[in-house]
């Protein structure tokens, strides 16, 4: 791990959405098309995209708990696995670990899907035309997978998205630090929320991304125990890619379509 | 709070000029490439609600590249909303206006015009108007009014601005006078 | 606010009502967090929908839209019948112990002196102290007598009852003895309560009252002045602060003074005899001092010419005859009397209540000047959808403005903090300052005069009128700020306090509570960026920008300590009285005067807090009373009158208003954090359209279920004022509330979207009544009635 890490606080998220934003600001990244909520309450878009890469989910309120209506607003980026599987995955290397963040070289990158296939996060994107967006200055380049990079390549010490964030709910700093202040946190906010718990800190290997759940992470589509894609399973399936991308003729969409018969093939 | 430029900008000590320049002073070693390699910087307040966060404009060559939450200001401390993270998009947007709009009586769309013919003609509606609805009397009072001309807004103007058109308004006699305080 | 932002950090109880602070002010939220961490402060919100504030709160109440009194009353009543109050407090600082006039009278809803012909209270003469023979207040400091205030409190607010403000509001009654329980709590000198509320206080018919209701409580727990509490009002806009300091309404002139009305001031001795006076010597009656700041300003606007001997030219100040507040305004544009307009970066196309209404007022205009950084939905009303161009006579300028960035100036924001701004960038294309072009209209506007002569022209040739600087040729706000701040007439020196202004011509100043701001060439305080806190170490920042009145962070801050001038809370003290001298923030009423000499409310005559609002300071009570709203589900069961009886009805628009077997839900509009405002500013930037697209409304589950609606369906929106069409979020965060037993539904609407700009949609303002409250007229957005129906 890098020694950073960011600490999502669910008990300290107002939904104000200035990460989303401020991430697309900074990243120069065009906003899309969307149309009344993508998902639930205020979701908007449904998911992490392509161009996309801070994601506010607003689940439907539970009023199961008798007191206090529980409203939970989710702050969602890639979360920097120690074991990636996306960067076991990619038949190029186009995906590495820079400072301890998963970091995709979009100049390496072909396209092919595996990363966005294998994260079970739903976190990098390939960019195709379907994606519904607006005009930007600086265009991305289809068919390349994009997904949050921690503000490591436009260089700035506290990432965007942390930076501007009103509440503390999101914050960056020492993953030890971050691990201390979470577990305190749990303990302080435990009388309002009885299952509040900590996600990320084994997951993965360790994600770099740590949230404090008001409810238990299945509600929140977060895996209690994911298993990383085994490395030899992995490298099964980039050597069955690499046969087949003989016949893709540098065609993204075959090379997509590559990818997912690899996979079958090694089952 | 570790962020990137608090000690630069306490360093650089703002005062009434206000810009100070950015670059190499902060980002020791900084890539062209790098976003506010080469910049100018200048402190702004958020124009949406009325908290009052600081921001920072980087300019390059006379265009914003970057626009985000000032971490020396007490009330925000470089947090933003996502109004005021989006704020960029206000400076550089192409809906913005850049010349004066002329919608003729009548007409189907708007005409260009220059700023001497644009101020020209609206001096002239102003004096007629105020010509033709001026009363100097209600009763045995002396009033001096315009009833004819209403000035509407305001809020969003900068307070030397507001202050001018009290000024203005109150000068040419004009008692309807309202903006967004009263909705 | 009293108070300011960062202060809400020093709170033990945060109570938010009428306001969404999480969504609207989401950085107010840094200092609610901190306070809850820190402190383990409790936070309370009340609002008709589970919103993103209640989302945090310690303690939430639902509270069906219009009925805050209902509810605000019951808190005061608790607090009155379990002795919850800060006692020495209010015997000191308020006028709990004040005898009021046996004459004052309320039966069933009405005060003594209405008159049902007029809608109105008229001279309100029984609304009075009893006056010894000093002319000074009577006073029963054992609180025992019958008319004091304290007494009269009991009666009126005792029929508050618990069961009363379920059956009114919708809150569960458990609920709200849970909220009054812990607002109460503050009641203890050294616990500190703030009130931090917003437009659905104040959008209502009995607006004013609510505000009142909330300040009565602070009194009465002793609140007001400290740190961590007072009254907070939390302001929408940028520098809707400094556009109200700055008397851009009908009623004011610049520093809160009254704009002269031909029927109270049709001379300079008629205003003057106005000035509020007081024979107590407790008093410190700020508003005597009201001539030497009018005269300061007529001296800054008039010049040379503004001499003794003509009264300073207060002759050439219009005078306004029937009032014209927003809503009148705009029926008088309807009527064909207004010719001509500015809309200096303004919507009312979208933001104007009964929103059709206002654009066809529009069509009768002659001209219209618009300044906007792009075209708004007001600026193209003639091509809105369902006009016809070639019928619209109305001559259109839309002139490019500079945005906030392009242009350098100040701003105040809501805890009254003027900032600098400056320049980045130059505006794009031929854009320009909103200042440059005032200035350019006002000086061809001039030249037109010199030439050709006109109605009255010496005030527009004799105006005091300079700001282009030497080295430059636009207008300097360099120089609008140093006349806003004053300056000796003859010598031209900037001046550091308003404390030195003069009614003899010898000082100018636009704006006395602004004097201080710029002391001196180069000393623009605004533009501070001291980051050091001051010694008492509780967030006020002295030495970053400039604050009125004279950098004064907290107000009335002389109630922040007992008569012996020590602090109520002293681990927040603000001042303190040690040695014979203030410590801490510049103290309210000047420093020399020690704690038991002068008492705190340094605005009001009598120099307390007005539990009972004496004299003409309301026009619809001296206490607060629960009416309906204009439109309502339901009765009054608290007396016999529905609407507030001091409300303006509208006659032309009467038959507008709904009732509930025609519309039978109510409604209410609010915003979201993505749009500010009339949309203008946030509608054409797509970071933010990507996450609010569209209008929508928002429903409970079982108003869906009752009318076939899914979520994401289109719907329309009806009464008598419009019909509009939005998406319906169908959310639990909705829910139907039991009022005077029966189940009443909400439709919940975001009023950003209009006709123009990038995103478009329907203005939920089409809907909403042209009515207002009784002593503002701030229309009654809040609540109204509605009927909902899935679109084919």
């Amino acid at each position: 791990m890098s020694g950073k890490a960011f600490l999502v606080d669910t008990t300290k998220c107002s939904g104000c959405r200035s990460c989303q934003v401020a991430c697309k600001q900074w990243n120069n990244l065009p906003g899309e098309k969307t149309t009344f909520f993508a998902g639930p309450e205020y979701t908007n878009p449904a998911e992490l995209s392509a161009i996309t890469f801070n994601h506010v989910k607003f689940f439907p309120i539970d009023r199961s708990y008798p007191d206090k209506p529980l409203w939970t607003i989710m702050h969602k980026k890639c979360y920097h696995c120690e074991q990636a599987n996306c960067l076991r995955a990619c038949p190029v290397e186009a995906i590495s670990k820079q400072n301890g963040w998963v970091v995709i070289d979009q100049s390496k990158c072909i396209g092919c899907g595996a990363c966005e296939n294998e994260c079970i996060y739903k976190v990098p994107h390939v960019l195709g035309e379907d994606l519904k967006k607006y005009g930007s200055e600086q265009p991305l380049e289809k068919d390349k997978s994009y997904k949050c990079h921690a503000c490591t390549v436009n260089k700035r010490k506290m990432p965007a998205c942390a930076f501007h964030c009103p509440t503390g709910a999101l914050t960056y700093g020492d993953r030890g630090m971050l691990l201390k202040k979470a577990k305190a946190r749990v303990i302080q906010v435990s009388a309002d929320y009885p299952h509040v718990m900590l996600y990320g800190e084994d997951q993965f290997g360790g994600l770099g991304v740590l949230t404090i759940l008001k409810d238990l992470p299945e509600k929140y589509g977060l895996p209690l125990r994911p298993k990383p894609i085994d490395i030899k399973k992995a490298e099964a399936i980039r050597d069955t890619y690499h046969l087949l991308a003989l016949f893709t003729f540098g065609l993204p969409s075959l090379k997509r379509v590559a990818y997912k018969i690899s996979r079958s093939m090694v089952g | 709070m570790p962020v990137s430029r608090r000690d630069f900008l306490k360093i650089s000590g703002m005062t009434t000029a206000g810009v100070f320049i950015g670059g190499e002073s902060f980002l020791s070693g900084c890539k062209p490439s790098d976003k506010l390699c080469g910049t100018k910087e200048s402190t702004t307040i958020c124009p949406y609600c009325g908290v009052g966060c600081g921001l920072i404009v980087a300019v390059r060559d006379g265009k914003i590249v970057n626009i985000e939450g000032d971490p020396d200001h007490p009330i925000n401390q470089g947090s933003l909303c996502s109004k005021g993270s989006a704020l960029y998009q206000v400076a550089v947007n192409q809906r913005r206006l850049t010349k004066v709009q002329y919608r003729k009586p009548y007409g189907t769309d708007w005409e260009e015009i220059s700023w001497e013919d644009a101020v020209k003609r609206i001096a002239r509606r102003v004096k007629d108007t105020r010509d033709a609805t001026f009363q100097e009397k209600d009763g045995a009072v002396t009033v001096n009014r315009t009833p004819g001309i209403a000035s509407l807004g305001g809020a969003a103007l900068d307070n030397e601005e507001c202050y001018l058109l009290t000024k203005f308004a109150r000068v040419l006699g004009v008692t309807y006078l309202e903006h967004q305080a009263r909705i | 606010m009293t108070n300011h932002w960062i202060d809400i950090k020093n709170a033990d109880v945060i109570f938010i009502i009428g306001s969404n602070a999480a969504e609207n002010h989401p950085i107010s939220f840094r200092w609610v967090l901190k306070a809850m961490e820190d402190r383990g402060a409790k936070l309370i919100v009340i609002d008709p929908r589970y919103t993103k504030s209640a989302s945090l709160a310690s303690l939430y109440a639902p509270i069906r839209p219009g009925t805050d009194i209902a509810f605000l009353n019951g808190i005061i009543s608790y607090a009155l019948e379990n002795s919850r109050i800060q006692k020495e407090y209010v015997l000191e600082y308020t006028n709990a112990s004040y005898l009021v006039s046996p004459d004052f009278a309320f039966n069933d809803g009405l005060f003594s002196g209405y008159d049902p012909g007029k809608r109105n209270y008229g001279d309100r003469k029984t609304w009075a102290y009893q006056a010894d023979a000093n002319k000074l207040p009577k006073r029963d400091k054992s609180l025992k007598d019958p008319n004091c205030v304290y007494q009269l409190m009991k009666k009126h607010y005792g029929r508050y009852t618990p069961e009363k403000v379920e059956a009114i509001t919708g809150c569960p009654k458990n609920v709200f003895i849970k909220v009054a329980d812990l607002f109460t709590s503050t009641c203890k000198p050294d616990q500190v309560a703030t009130i931090m509320y917003a437009m659905g206080i104040t959008q209502h018919t009995v607006g004013t009252q609510n505000v009142r209701a909330l300040a009565i409580l602070q009194l009465l727990m002793g609140n007001m002045g400290l740190a961590g509490g007072g009254i907070n009002a939390l302001r929408g806009e940028s520098n809707v602060q400094g556009s109200t300091d700055h008397g851009l309404l009908f009623h004011i002139i610049p520093g809160y003074l009254p704009a002269p009305s031909a029927k109270d001031h049709p001379t300079l001795e008629a205003y003057n005899k106005t000035t509020p006076q007081t024979a107590d010597p407790m008093s410190i009656n700020w508003w005597s001092n009201r001539t030497k700041y009018l005269v300061s300003m007529l001296k800054a606007w008039f010049g040379d010419a503004a001499t003794t001997k003509n009264d300073f030219c207060y002759n050439w100040l219009p005078k306004f005859g029937k009032p014209s507040p927003f809503i009148l305004l705009f029926e008088d544009m309807l009527k064909g009397v207004i010719k001509g307009a500015f809309y200096m970066g303004t919507n009312p196309v979208v933001g104007s209540p009964n929103a059709n209404r206002a654009a066809q007022a529009m069509e009768k205009l002659d001209w219209l000047v618009a300044a906007d950084l792009w075209e708004t939905d007001s600026s193209i009303f003639w091509k809105r959808p369902g006009a016809n161009p070639k019928a619209i006579k109305t001559e259109v300028f839309l002139l490019p403005a500079a945005a906030s960035m392009e242009k350098e100036g100040s701003i105040s924001n809501s805890g009254r903090w003027a900032q600098w701004r400056y320049k980045a960038v130059n505006p794009p294309g031929k854009a320009k300052s909103d200042l440059d072009i005032i200035d350019l209209v006002f000086k061809e506007v001039r030249s037109l005069y010199n030439k050709e002569g006109g109605k009255l022209p010496d005030p527009i040739l004799k105006a005091n009128w300079s700001y282009i600087p030497e080295d430059g040729h636009e207008a300097s706000p360099h120089l609008v700020a140093k006349e806003i701040n004053g300056y000796t007439w003859q010598t031209k020196d900037q001046m550091g306090t308003f404390m030195d202004l003069k009614d003899d011509g010898s000082t100018a100043c636009g704006n006395w509570i602004y004097c201080g701001s710029y002391p001196g060439p180069g000393k623009n305080l605004m533009a501070r960026r001291g980051a050091d806190d001051a010694p008492n170490n509780i967030g006020m920042f002295p030495e970053w920008a400039w604050c009125w009145p004279l950098n004064r962070r907290i107000i009335y801050n002389r109630a922040a300590v007992n008569r012996m001038g020590e602090p109520w809370a002293p681990d927040r003290w603000v001042v303190k009285w040690t040695g014979g001298t203030w410590k801490g923030d510049i103290v309210d009423g000047g420093p020399k005067f020690g704690p038991d000499q002068k008492n705190p409310f340094i605005m009001n005559n009598e120099g307390v807090g007005r539990l009972f609002a004496v004299g003409k300071a309301l026009t619809d009570g001296p206490f607060t009373e629960h009416y309906e709203p204009m439109e309502t589900p339901t009765r009054n069961i608290m007396n016999s009158q529905k609407v507030n009886p001091a409300s303006v009805i509208i006659n032309e628009v009467a038959g507008q208003f709904g009732n509930v077997g025609q519309y039978p839900y109510v409604a209410t509009s609010y915003r979201v954090v993505e749009h500010w405002q009339a949309g203008a500013m946030t509608r054409n930037l797509t970071w933010l359209t990507e996450l609010v697209p569209d209008m929508f409304c928002e429903i409970s589950p079982t108003l869906a279920a009752a009318k076939g609606i899914k979520n994401g369906d289109r719907v329309a929106i009806y009464n008598a004022r419009g019909r509009i069409k939005a998406y319906a979020l169908v959310t639990e965060r909705v829910q139907p509330l039991k009022v005077n037993g029966r189940m009443v539904e909400l439709v919940g609407m975001i009023w950003h979207f209009g006709p123009g700009c990038a995103a478009t949609g329907d203005a939920c303002n089409q809907l909403t009544p042209s009515i207002g409250d009784a002593n503002t007229m701030i229309p009654e957005f809040k609540a109204f009635l509605v009927d909902i129906r899935k679109e084919a």
